[in-house]
């Protein structure tokens, strides 16, 4: 639309802003601002991008590479096209180890979940004022490194450890010592007090967003408690429990640091198995097959949920 | 007299160190139709809430049909609530919505979806039963919370500000099918609003509410034609508020010295709680001065002619408003005319001289002036 000179100025007070020709910059800032997307906007994810080629897709498609390669006699790889890694993968021997794994991370979240979601629920409806001090102490396992943390807990539980000090030196409670590590228990714990911050945030998220004159109504028509939780707050917060299910499922199902030291041969996940072909067996070409297994499992299952949350969108569900 | 349906006795709250309601008492009968009317921050939301249970007073009681349910959480009340966002549930559709109340009391499932299917019928809403709440629009949002809250069938309504989000034109439609609603079920309506056309449109009674007390308590009619305070007259349609000294007091009849200018001889109201010699506040209604464009002949008929300079006419389509300035101290009042006056205008017609015609007992002395 031309505006002729005449015009601009029976604009008043305001012209002197309208009075620069728009340059170059003006016109691309403005095409990123209306959302077009422009070389500009392709610029702003373009080092998201370059960071993930090089760092993610990249060495996946290296471990793909290398799942179809054989493993020379001192732990080399062969560069030549073979299945046998998948074949030796896919044997009944190795299934126990990934049902483990999978049982673990499944216990983890459901206990996450279940731990975490009181705890969501009451930051987001009765602790106002000191939410962000919770949220503090819930991330601060965060903030020292996970190695810390874990030493800390072979400290404490450990045969020699605190627990056991006390129970059996200082108060005489037991005549023995308790054996907590290398228990499944133990490292499920493990777990869950590791993943437990990524179950809280997604719930917090979601139940906050839940407004406080949905749960009016629903007492107004006659909920006590139990049921406004049941029919109004819990299906609204669905949300946040898959996806915080997601957030602590997946890494769980191939985190190898807390059964490697809280745990032991019974609680042998596919995680420590993967880590050892790399290190102490040397065989790459079947770690990897072994990895892009466990990769392909969780991708389907994301793809999986997608889908059905897709569905779930097109029917108004969410 | 029957027991009311809903007494409030003294109800006194406070948020923090602020407070909201000082002492509001209430009784609202069966069928009725009561308006909450005033400003923001007066009171009147939280009157509704504290009897929809969602705040307990600190004072004071609730009864419902005689029963004390200060005490009772909001599920255990027999009222419900059309609540001002509507707050429909987002993961229910639209005839799930309705049933809520129904299912939660075990209501079998044929029967339930008959009264839901009633209820979206008397909202004008059939066939809708399976729309998600976001895929239909506010004022049938609107007719969906109104369903919910009636299938209950619950002898109170509390509506709080149920039309606030619609436009102008849908408002007005709404408004008069409220009312029909109301009127058809024999429900009693509590209704807030800080609108008072929506006020006078719909209500058998208005409470005009002000810093958490009741100001006025009344038919429409009653609010508007004798408002008790310059803060009612003022709120509810348009008033010229002055000041106006009484001179002299009889038993029939009232003199009042306008800004101390003008001497006018008004009846002598039924309340009146100002003594000879002081000055009070008095309202005139716009629509009840006259301007006239020549001056008239002394009319023998009680009515009174002051000159007056015109300062601005502001066309509003349907009537045009007209500023005056008739006393020395340059006080403005404002006529109303419905009439054309574009003619006698002139073009320019600030400074002009008019005059205007004012029946002396259309003058309402309120409360005791301040100064």
């Amino acid at each position: 639309m031309a505006r002729s000179e005449g015009d601009v100025a029976a604009l008043g007070p305001t012209e002197s802003l309208s009075r620069r020709e728009p340059g170059p910059f003006d016109r691309l800032l403005s095409s990123v601002l209306r959302g077009e997307r422009t070389w500009a906007s392709h610029l702003l994810v373009a080092p998201t991008s370059a960071w993930l080629v090089v760092f993610l897709l990249a060495p996946i498609l290296l471990i793909l590479i290398m799942s179809f390669t054989a493993r020379g006699p001192y732990g080399m790889l062969l560069w030549r096209f073979t299945t046998a890694n998948y074949v030796r993968a896919l044997t009944p021997a190795y299934l126990p180890i990934l049902l483990r794994s999978l049982g673990y991370a499944g216990a983890t979240t459901a206990l996450c979940l279940l731990l975490g979601y009181p705890f969501a629920y009451a930051l987001s409806f009765y602790f106002e004022e000191r939410r962000g001090m919770l949220i503090i102490l819930l991330m601060l396992p965060f903030w020292t490194s996970c190695l810390v943390a874990i030493y800390s807990w072979i400290i404490v539980l450990g045969r020699e450890g605190l627990v056991n000090e006390l129970l059996v030196h200082r108060f005489g409670l037991l005549s023995a010592p308790i054996q907590f590590l290398n228990r499944p228990a133990t490292v499920i714990g493990g777990l869950v007090y590791f993943y437990l911050p990524f179950m809280v945030l997604p719930l917090y998220g979601s139940l906050e967003k839940v407004p406080h004159s949905y749960i009016e109504a629903a007492k107004d028509l006659g909920a006590n408690p139990f049921q406004t939780f049941w029919r109004v707050t819990w299906p609204l917060s669905l949300p946040g429990v898959y996806a915080g299910s997601i957030l602590t499922f997946i890494p769980c199902v191939g985190d190898f640091l807390t059964a490697e030291f809280l745990g032991g041969p019974r609680t042998y996940l596919l995680g420590n198995l993967i880590q050892n072909q790399f290190q102490m067996a040397q065989d790459w070409p079947f770690g990897s097959a072994m990895a892009m297994i466990l990769v392909a499992l969780l991708a389907g299952g994301l793809l999986l949920y997608q889908r059905l949350e897709r569905q779930g969108v097109e029917a108004g569900r969410v | 007299m029957p027991e009311p349906l809903l007494r409030l006795e003294s109800i006194s709250k406070s948020f923090g160190s602020t407070p909201i309601l000082k002492g509001i008492s209430l009784e609202v009968q069966a069928g009725e139709f009561l308006t909450l009317l005033g400003p923001s921050g007066c009171g009147k939301t939280t009157t509704l809430r504290v009897i929809g249970g969602f705040e307990h007073p600190d004072d004071g009681r609730v009864f419902l049909a005689g029963a004390e349910v200060t005490d009772l959480p909001p599920y255990r009340r027999d009222v419900h609530t059309v609540f001002q966002n509507y707050a429909l549930f987002p993961h229910l559709n639209v005839a799930e919505n309705v049933a809520f109340g129904l299912v939660l009391r075990g209501m079998p499932k044929g029967a339930a979806d008959v009264r839901v299917r009633e209820a979206l019928a008397l909202v004008k809403l059939s066939g809708f039963e399976s729309r998600r709440i976001s895929q239909i629009s506010g004022g049938q949002q609107q007719r969906v919370a109104l369903a919910r809250a009636l299938v209950g069938r619950p002898s109170l309504l509390l509506l709080d500000e149920p039309l606030g989000a619609l436009d102008l034109k849908l408002r007005k439609a709404m408004q008069l099918e409220l009312k029909a609603i109301q009127r058809k079920l024999g429900l009693a309506f509590i209704y807030v609003t800080h609108d008072q056309e929506e006020a006078l449109t719909m209500s058998d009674r208005i409470a005009v509410f002000n810093h958490g007390v009741i100001e006025q308590l009344g038919a429409p009619k009653d609010i508007y034609e004798h408002p008790r305070s310059s803060f009612v007259a003022d709120f509810i349609g348009a008033a010229n508020i002055l000041d106006a000294k009484l001179t002299r007091l009889t038993d029939t009849e009232a003199v009042l010295l306008l800004e101390n200018e003008v001497e006018l001889r008004v009846p002598r109201p039924k309340t009146l709680d100002a003594a000879e010699g002081e000055t009070v506040r008095v309202a005139l209604r716009p629509e009840r001065i006259e301007v006239l464009f020549s001056q008239a002949s002394a009319s023998a008929s009680g009515l009174t002619h002051l000159p007056a300079l015109l300062r601005e006419a502001v066309y509003l389509g349907s009537a045009t408003q007209i500023f005056l300035e008739p006393f020395k101290t340059g006080k403005t009042l404002v006529a109303t005319t419905m009439d054309p006056v574009e003619k006698q205008l002139n073009g320019n017609a600030s400074g002009q001289r008019v005059w205007l015609e004012i029946r002396p007992s259309d003058i309402r002395i309120l409360e005791r002036s301040a100064a």
